[in-house]
């Protein structure tokens, strides 16, 4: 469902010369699989993802989302993905009905058809009880729902999730990974960024870590402890961290 | 582009604003409200102050009152006016208020006056006092009847009637009417509230639309979902296009009602100072592309600014702009061509011509028609940075000069022209042709002919290309055209000729040239038409090869290119056609220059090379040219255009014109038969 083939992704340096965000990344997600992409902060995790959305045009190599090329179909890639951060908001003045059906109106969903899915998603994210109430009066849990179900609306086979439970209350956090492992159930493609190890560990079938914009090691959480000898997810990220950059967290990592 | 995404779009905006109290306040709030209340409230309070002052009796002193017993007694009779106090301290009296004027009279005034002489009478006021300018109108006015009382004496004593001195009456009459005098009234605010108030209603919405996205992260998911950004950037664009010109307009209405209501009460219903629905109609209309031009400025700085504070201080200057009317209103200019091309001035311009009753119809067109070049110039812009990547980056530095280092720029592959570009060079261009040719309009006809067109029209483009690093070959469709291509573009040019000339007969009996006009082009080109016949015909070809090969690099280089990557080809023919046209600055040939235009760049588009276009464009130039100086009188090719039918009636005009007939579908299948030479590049998926 996610194929990513050696994408790059550079910026310009203001003091000339360029930065690499991501560097020849590659990683394979399948269809009912939940991939999760760890690394530290300013590993290149949010800039893989937003190449994945079209968000940011890859500078080299490319990827497919359910078999449509980021570069050469970016519309049915746009058409087969759901997209969500942490960080990207609601509008405020809009409500969770409001929104679902605004967004599901841009992917082409039309009137009868349009209000049953809207009706389904808020259902299925909990959202009905408060869907005509204001997106900026709900509390952050709330929001994050909605905001869950907007990347769900027009039903497609591909999410991808930047740190979807960041900020949220153990409760809330362990409602998304839930509606996260029905999803996978439902045979949806996600791809998920975390840092949260256990989180991790519970949630994905596979899993990749990327550390100053390449993808150092992917696989199973049992392959990724075999091949650095770690007893766990927690220790097996640290020594893959250590090992691509024996300068990231000098001191902190030593003591784990 | 699927309007159904756009009205979404427009949906969601709309009613995000409607929830925006403060979208609401400037929209509705102020014109309805706030504007009417205070503006009567204000010339309420001036009019009664006036008016009080106006009704004051001024206290004055008259210091040796002997000296003129008779203007003393005029004082006395006009108790209404002034009340004449006694008072030995006057000069205190006067710098402490009690006394409005103090009236020095020197020795012997009235007998000395009598007599022939002419005595100096001072009056002394206080001027940093209010309505001291009322007290001296007052005294004024009753010493120029104490005047006219000692001239009677004068005469009298002389035997002399009165009417000696008063060889003819006189009436005044101000032959505006009471419309034309609001009007101008009207016109001296009108442009800068229409102005200032369509940017406060841009404003919310604006920034709604543009800042609150970034901000929130909202824009992101805008941009994973299949909506194009140009779809996106659309409804946004018209939802704040429609606050700003609903806000201006409805300022436009609450503003004329307030100050007819003021000025029709200060005259006492004397006059009628309404202003006709259908001035203000055009004046409204005068301002749209400028309001247009403002919002989609409002627009762009929202798009650069991080947050609502940056957006705000960011705003502030752009809002300034607005005041640059009112700067140029004040000196009350003439509308010259040149101030009829500069943005912003031109609508000033324009509305305080159509409000005072002395508006025209191509000077209205040509302000509309540039404003509307900068106001899509302004709007490609905005689509510019809205379709940049960076804008989801939080940490882009969008008025860092960083990037402008020489080394920064140099690297960039070669590439082709933009739309905002092609628009920005037709603006430097126009401007350009306004300012700098006038400069030069001492030079002889053929150094300034080839001044204007080299550095004015083909120079620009030229920089642009070089500045920009456009692939050259692209831009300017300099691929070789085949020897059959060429000899179309020829017989075209000659094919065409008599369909002008006969249309611009028959426009002419409809929409007749100005006189002075015609005498001012037959000034120009009379040197060039003057002269033994072989210096004649080697000027024509020479000024109908530089016009041909310079306006075609500008218009069919990079302005058509730019087009043409980002629409359908006769939509990018269609508007570079117009621009070309408009660039004429001439009404009467707007019509028959867009259809050769519209010829023109079918040629290039069709062919992939300027050659025959340069071609036909020359030889139709040089032709027009030596028509006018060797074709028989009367004809329907000569250059007096005969509203009459040629000397040899129906059966010549219909010759002609099958002539021309024949010779254009040859140029055509020449040009445009067989297989297409060039493939445009297809729409980027992206844009």
């Amino acid at each position: 469902m996610i194929e990513v083939d050696h994408l790059s992704k550079t910026y310009d340096d203001p003091d000339g010369g360029q930065i690499y965000a991501v560097r020849d990344a590659t990683l394979h997600c399948a269809a009912g699989q939940v991939y999760g992409l760890l690394g530290p902060n300013g590993a290149g995790k949010t800039t893989t993802l937003r190449c994945l959305a079209t968000i940011l045009t890859p500078t080299e190599g490319t990827a497919r989302i359910a078999g449509h090329d980021l570069l050469k179909e970016p519309d049915a890639v746009r058409r087969s993905l759901g997209f969500h951060t942490a960080s990207t908001g609601l509008y405020g003045r809009l409500t969770p009905r409001e929104t679902l059906r605004f967004f599901a109106s841009l992917y082409g969903w039309k009137a009868a058809r349009l209000e049953k899915r809207v009706e389904e998603v808020l259902a299925m994210f909990h959202v009905t009880e408060y869907a005509d109430r204001a997106n900026d009066r709900l509390s952050t849990g709330m929001k994050q729902r909605v905001s869950l179900a907007r990347a769900a609306v027009h039903d497609p086979p591909v999410l991808i999730l930047d740190e979807p439970t960041s900020g949220l209350d153990p409760l809330v956090g362990q409602m998304v990974e839930q509606s996260v492992q029905e999803l996978a159930k439902a045979g949806k493609c996600i791809l998920f960024s975390t840092h949260d190890l256990q989180q991790a560990e519970d949630l994905c079938q596979r899993i990749g870590v990327i550390v100053r914009g390449r993808v150092v090691a992917e696989g199973t959480v049992e392959e990724l402890c075999a091949r650095t000898g770690g007893r766990n997810l927690r220790a097996a990220f640290f020594a893959l961290v250590k090992e691509a950059d024996p300068d990231y967290g000098v001191g902190v990592m030593d003591a784990v | 582009m699927r309007f159904d995404i756009v009205r979404e779009v427009f949906l969601k905006e709309l009613r995000e604003t409607m929830r925006d109290r403060r979208s609401l306040v400037m929209m509705f709030g102020i014109p309805l409200l706030l504007y009417p209340l205070l503006t009567m409230a204000m010339a309420g309070a001036a009019t009664s102050t006036a008016k009080k002052l106006q009704e004051q009796v001024a206290r004055v002193a008259v210091l040796h009152p002997s000296e003129a017993p008779g203007l003393v007694e005029l004082l006395r009779s006009k108790p209404k006016e002034v009340l004449l106090l006694e008072r030995t301290d006057a000069e205190s009296a006067l710098a402490k208020g009690e006394l409005e004027a103090v009236i020095v009279l020197p020795e012997g005034l009235e007998e000395r006056a009598l007599a022939g002489a002419s005595p100096k009478v001072r009056i002394r006021t206080d001027g940093s006092r209010t309505g001291s300018a009322i007290t001296e109108g007052k005294i004024g006015k009753l010493l120029t009847a104490y005047d006219r009382w000692l001239v009677e004496q004068r005469l009298k004593a002389r035997g002399v009637p009165i009417s000696v001195v008063e060889p003819i009456g006189r009436i005044e009459e101000d032959v505006a009417s009471g419309e034309k005098r609001f009007g101008s009234r009207l016109a001296l605010l009108l442009p800068m509230m229409l102005l200032i108030t369509g940017m406060l209603g841009a404003f919310f919405p604006a920034i709604n639309v543009t800042t609150a996205e970034r901000e929130l992260s909202t824009l992101e998911t805008l941009l994973v979902t299949p909506a194009t950004k140009l779809e996106l950037l659309m409804g946004k664009t018209i939802l704040v296009l429609l606050s700003a010109l609903l806000t201006a307009g409805l300022n436009m209405l609450s503003m004329s009602l307030v100050m007819w209501r003021i000025t029709s009460q200060a005259s006492g219903g004397a006059m009628d100072f309404s202003v006709s629905p259908v001035s203000l109609l055009l004046a409204y209309l005068a301002a749209v592309p400028t309001i247009v031009f403002f919002a989609a400025l409002v627009m762009l700085v929202g798009l650069f600014a991080r947050n609502y504070r940056e957006a705000n201080s960011f705003a502030t200057p752009v809002m300034l702009l607005s005041l640059i009317p009112v700067l140029i209103s004040m000196g009350d200019p003439k509308a010259t061509p040149a101030l009829l091309v500069t943005p912003c001035v031109n609508t000033t311009l324009v509305i305080r011509d159509v409000l005072s009753g002395r508006g025209n119809v191509s000077d209205f067109a040509i302000a509309f028609g540039s404003s509307m070049v900068y106001a899509a110039l302004m709007l490609s812009l905005a689509g510019r940075v809205f379709s940049s990547e960076s804008l989801v980056n939080p940490s882009w530095e969008p008025l860092s000069l960083k990037g402008l280092r020489k080394g920064a720029r140099e690297k960039g592959a070669r590439r082709l022209p933009e739309v905002d570009e092609a628009l920005g060079l037709f603006a430097l261009s126009l401007v350009l042709l306004f300012y700098v040719a006038p400069v030069w309009m001492k030079l002889p006809f053929l150094v300034l002919m080839v001044n204007v067109q080299l550095f004015l029209i083909a120079g620009p483009a030229l920089a642009a290309a070089a500045l920009f690093r456009y692939q050259w070959r692209e831009t300017f469709s300099l691929a070789a055209a085949a020897p059959g291509r060429m000899i179309g573009g020829a017989l075209l040019a000659l094919g065409i000729i008599p369909f002008v000339y006969g249309y611009v007969a028959v426009q002419d009996r409809f929409f007749p040239r100005d006189p002075e006009a015609m005498k001012n082009v037959e000034r120009i080109f009379r040197p060039v038409l003057e002269g033994p016949d072989w210096k004649v015909a080697l000027t024509v070809i020479l000024v109908g090869l530089v016009a041909g090969v310079t306006e075609e690099i500008l218009y069919r280089g990079p302005i058509q290119s730019a087009f043409a990557r980002k629409m359908p080809a006769w939509a990018a023919i269609g508007i570079t056609s117009l621009l070309f046209a408009g660039a004429h600055m001439d009404l009467h040939g707007f019509l028959p220059r867009a259809a050769i235009g519209f010829v023109l760049g079918s040629i290039v588009i069709r062919t992939g090379s300027l050659f025959p276009a340069i071609l036909m464009h020359s030889l139709y130039d040089t032709t027009v040219l030596a028509l006018s100086r060797w074709a028989p009188k009367g004809s329907v090719i000569s250059p007096e255009l005969a509203s009459t039918l040629p000397p040899g009636g129906v059966p010549t005009l219909v010759a002609q014109l099958l002539l021309g007939a024949a010779l254009f579908a040859a140029g055509w299948w020449l040009c445009f038969g067989g297989k297409r030479s060039r493939k445009l590049e297809p729409l980027s998926a992206t844009s």
